[in-house]
């Protein structure tokens, strides 16, 4: 179905908005956590109650499926990433 | 020694430092998280075992040379508001979103006419959470 429904640039360019949702949903949910740690000059606080925190972590969840599902339906493939190239940026 | 500094001088090498030791602190991350695996994503780090761990030790003898210039020019630590990042985030992923829309992909060719019927209602249901996840970062933090 997804070469019917998207020409490669189209494919790529969902592919590429899906992915960064993705990747800044799993962030929030990190941060939701506490699981970042404090640095030397600065410290990230969130300022959000434990109720809160669940109804988004839920949230989230829910949406990763909703993007599973549509990286399935329209054939969007897993890209694998080399963070070497992020970190000589 | 923080006399050393007028105001100006402190603020510049308490940015540089801040913003050096947040760049050591992701590489660091992203050295560890290639075990992660997305739905659209999978890291995989190129560089050896020998290699990864030379880097840690750069990065953590960096993060000393830090810790030892915060303590000499006596820099507090700055709190930083994640609520804030995390909004800012959301809304940029719903105008992205909303711009992955069928018509909207028209820019990169013929849109085919059943993509709407299979694409749109994902998009709009997934701009839509972007959207209340800014808001509500916005109206629940303090």
């Amino acid at each position: 179905m997804d070469d019917l429904l998207l020409n490669p640039y189209q494919k790529a360019s969902l592919a590429t908005v899906l992915h960064m949702f993705e990747e800044d949903l799993r962030q929030t949910d990190t941060c939701l956590d506490g699981r970042q740690a404090d640095g030397i000059l600065y410290r990230r606080q969130l300022h959000l109650s434990p109720a809160w925190r669940a109804v988004v972590r839920q949230l989230i969840s829910s949406t990763l499926d909703e993007i599973a599902t549509l990286a399935g339906k329209l054939g969007l493939e897993q890209e694998v990433e080399d963070p070497a190239g992020m970190i000589i940026a | 020694m923080s006399d050393l500094l007028n105001s100006s001088q402190r603020t510049s090498l308490f940015v540089t430092l801040r913003d050096f030791e947040k760049s050591l602190r992701r590489v660091e991350s992203l050295m560890d998280s290639t075990e992660a695996n997305g739905i659209l994503f999978r890291p995989r780090l190129s560089i050896s075992a020998e290699k990864r761990a030379q880097a840690h030790q750069k990065i953590s003898a960096a993060l000393d040379q830090i810790q030892e210039l915060s303590r000499l020019f006596a820099f507090d630590t700055e709190e930083q508001d994640i609520a804030r990042l995390i909004r800012s985030e959301m809304s940029s992923h719903w105008a992205n979103l909303l711009d992955s829309r069928s018509r909207k992909l028209k820019r990169y060719g013929n849109v085919y006419p059943q993509l709407a019927e299979n694409l749109d209602a994902y998009i709009l249901s997934l701009s839509k959470i972007a959207l209340s996840l800014a808001t509500l970062f916005e109206e629940n933090s303090s």
